[in-house]
């Protein structure tokens, strides 16, 4: 990790001396000499579909499950990821000593938080080939499942084979869940950069601009943040994530109206419950009661259908509209096979939600442990802390949510600040 | 090098293992990607720079002519979304007149972005002994060069054959066989040049891609890289060296490579023919001359079974054939590649 760093803090003294790291010349953004022209998976699936349907085998299957995977991450739809696993389960079913078909079942299944079962298949693609990526999937997993200082040695593992910028990103959110948010914005721009000149465009490289823009945003410059979300919808327009990611800016700003925009367009490409769930919170902010009930309840409708995959983000809706023994329920399941600091977060939540303050006080201790400045765990740890009469752990707790970014949050933000006030003596 | 036989590929190794009776895991395709981060895809991970193949043979329709094809971006990028041509990369056929392995003359083309309609403007040209060369033209179209010669650029069926999947299922037994790229297309550059403006008709011919000043992907006979270079599935640890393959000038090849070569011959090889064939292998220039209508190992024409060549090359006749021929329809006369599907 060490030299690791000492290469980077090199790179990054050359990208700064380039054009300066938040100037318009900045490397990490795409421009037209930079950024490629990528087709949608969606496009070539028929093909393969068909070369699979009419000699079924074990390379064309596990095309389709690629194509299905990234398919996924383009539109966002869970289903596409139901037909990468049968793609791919059936490619396995055809050669089980193909690695990629084996990778592709193991990706498939951790984008659907299927955890233990995408590790288990990885170690099969690793030990069929351990330069394909398995080392990598099965560090993800330990990080969604809260295994940070394995998964860290995994990542070193899978650089020394490959390293590429897709790992130097997974490096740099672990820096973040570590608290260590400009050295992880640093790493990633680096990640940006190297992922640019490697002929990158598509989903692919919006996702580098979105995750840039997510830290800017912890970082409380929204100006920025902003420009890297309309960076990635200029590469890869529609994308959903940089369309709310545009809304959470907004209503950041206090452009309530302008937040909804955004988040309705998001919503109109795919509904995502935190999507529903943000801009529900900001209609009833703008008062209109009806269109908020409207999407509060659409919430627990596309969760329900989606096996499990929102059931974190379901939970903490569920706590903060008045369902707590509910959020309660599913942060517990989530416990039970996820150690994350977002799996203690969540049930912390519920726990404070449903007034039992000492116990949420003990569950949030390992939310902290890593460090993490994200504005709304901490916001959560502070509510927390005061309600356990841990006054001045609370206060430090909200005044580190709203340190970086005092408008972290629509509604967090306020209640943060009210808190801060309701204590002040 | 496509990507279906590139990333881990060791392709003839597993004939190999078969062979020995120690059968491993088969080759892949590419990693894959998933929700919560971008794909573990290389630096030069771009498809359109991926050279698949390369030929040099005397045209049959015009016997004083000449023909050059590099086929790049495996499946004509409907894998990776990547359409085209590079238009930050080059693409450069280079050749060798001398046989020391240095380049004497080289042609490169770069692309334009791609307009609306998905046609790319084009550049060429020449240097060393074909500095005169230099024309433009754009994708699809088929364009004169000044003082003699053509080119087009394009999409085509992609002319390469084998039986992928049951290489992979390690089953040679011929009881189900089936080109894998049968219906595949691949982007392709098509030159013809005149044998006198060439100079020369014994010469070797390699091609090579670059980025951004960078050497991506560099390819003279049928995989060699695939088939000898080390990707080291078999040591953790040990990284692949495939790109330093691709990244070393064949001018340096016997040095750094030879041992590496000689290690998988000598699976099927005595030490004394495993070295004096890696000395035929390398440098990775594609010989050939011209002045003769025959093929592989002169140069390689577009039907060539090269993989069954190599096969019986490589086992010393323990596997002779994947049990796929040439499905194509190629043209008698330029551009010879067959239309893409």
């Amino acid at each position: 990790m060490k030299a690791r760093n000492l290469i980077l803090v090199g790179a990054a003294t050359a990208l700064f001396l380039a054009g300066g790291l938040l100037a318009p010349t900045d490397p990490s953004y795409p421009d037209s000499s930079n950024v490629q022209t990528v087709d949608r998976a969606a496009e070539s699936i028929p093909l393969f579909e068909a070369r699979a349907a009419l000699d079924p085998n074990a390379v064309d299957l596990t095309l389709v499950a690629q194509l299905y995977e990234r398919d996924s991450r383009e539109t966002g739809d869970l289903r596409s990821l139901q037909r990468a696993e049968e793609a791919a389960s059936r490619a396995i079913g055809l050669n089980p000593e193909y690695a990629p078909a084996q990778l592709a079942l193991a990706s498939a299944y951790f984008s659907q938080h299927r955890f233990s079962e995408a590790s288990a298949v990885a170690q099969e693609a690793n030990r069929l080939d351990p330069k394909l990526g398995g080392l990598a999937l099965q560090a993800d997993v330990m990080v969604a499942t809260g295994s940070y200082e394995a998964a860290a040695d995994l990542y070193e593992r899978a650089e020394a084979y490959a390293a590429s910028p897709g790992l130097q990103a997974r490096l740099a959110y672990l820096e973040e869940l570590h608290g260590e948010v400009d050295q992880a914005l640093l790493h990633m721009k680096l990640a940006a950069v190297a992922d640019l000149g490697a002929g990158s465009g598509g989903e692919q490289a919006a996702w580098y601009q979105v995750r840039l823009g997510d830290l800017e945003f912890v970082r409380g410059d929204l100006a920025e943040a902003d420009r890297r979300y309309q960076a990635a919808l200029v590469i890869f327009p529609n994308y959903y994530i940089a369309l709310a990611a545009r809304g959470k800016v907004a209503a950041a700003k206090g452009t309530v109206s302008a937040a909804i925009s955004f988040y309705e367009q998001a919503i109109a490409v795919i509904p995502r419950p935190e999507f529903l769930a943000a801009v529900g919170d900001l209609y009833t902010r703008n008062g209109d009661d009806e269109r908020a009930a409207d999407s509060f309840a659409t919430v627990e409708a596309i969760a329900s259908l989606s096996d499990g995959v929102y059931d974190r983000a379901l939970s903490l809706f569920f706590s903060d509209h008045g369902r707590p023994a509910e959020a309660l329920d599913l942060a517990e399941d989530g416990l039970a096979t996820r150690h994350d600091i977002y799996a203690f977060d969540a049930k912390a939540w519920a726990l404070y939600r449903s007034g039992r303050h000492q116990e949420a006080c003990q569950v949030i201790e390992p939310a902290l442990a890593l460090g993490s400045v994200d504005p709304v765990l901490r916001y959560h740890a502070g509510a927390i802390f005061l309600a356990c009469d841990q006054v001045d752990r609370g206060r430090a707790e909200l005044q580190t949510a709203l340190e970086r970014n005092p408008e972290f949050h629509p509604v967090f933000a306020g209640e943060a600040k009210a808190l801060l006030q309701g204590t002040d003596w | 090098m496509r990507i279906y036989i590139k990333a881990g590929a060791y392709f003839l190794v597993l004939a190999m293992a078969l062979a020995l009776g120690v059968a491993r895991g088969p080759a892949s395709l590419k990693a894959a990607d998933h929700l919560d981060g971008p794909g573990l895809t290389s630096p030069g991970g771009d498809s359109r720079l991926d050279i698949n193949d390369v030929y040099a043979f005397r045209s049959a329709a015009n016997s004083r002519n000449a023909v050059m094809i590099m086929t790049v971006n495996p499946a004509a990028g409907a894998l990776s979304g990547q359409k085209g041509f590079s238009a930050n990369g080059l693409y450069q056929f280079r050749i060798d007149y001398n046989g020391d392995a240095e380049t004497d003359a080289t042609v490169t083309f770069n692309f334009a972005r791609a307009n609306a309609k998905g046609v790319q403007n084009w550049t060429v040209r020449g240097s060393g002994r074909l500095s005169g060369l230099s024309a433009s033209g754009h994708t699809g179209n088929t364009t004169n060069l000044p003082g003699g010669g053509k080119v087009k650029a394009g999409v085509f069926d992609d002319p390469f054959f084998f039986d992928l999947n049951n290489f992979l299922a390690v089953d040679f037994s011929c009881s189900d066989p089936g080109n894998f790229f049968k219906g595949l297309n691949t982007n392709a550059i098509v030159l013809e040049l005149p044998r006198t403006r060439l100079g020369d008709d014994k010469v070797g011919v390699w091609a090579r891609t670059l980025l951004n000043g960078n050497p991506i992907d560099r390819m003279g006979r049928p995989a060699i890289n695939t088939v000898f270079i080390p990707a080291n599935i078999f040591e953790p640890g040990e990284p692949s060296r495939r790109n330093a393959f691709n990244a070393t000038h064949p001018l340096n090849d016997r040095r750094k490579w030879t041992d590496e070569v000689t290690d998988t011959l000598e699976l099927f090889q005595t030490p004394a023919e495993a070295a004096a064939l890696a000395k035929v292998l390398l440098p990775d220039i594609l010989t050939v001359d011209f002045s003769s209508s025959a093929g592989f190992l002169n140069g390689r024409r577009l039907a060539d079974d090269v993989i069954d060549a190599e096969l019986n090359l490589v086992t010393k006749g323990a596997v002779t054939t994947d049990c796929v021929a040439n499905d194509s329809a190629f043209k008698s006369s330029f551009p010879y590649l067959a239309p893409a599907s």
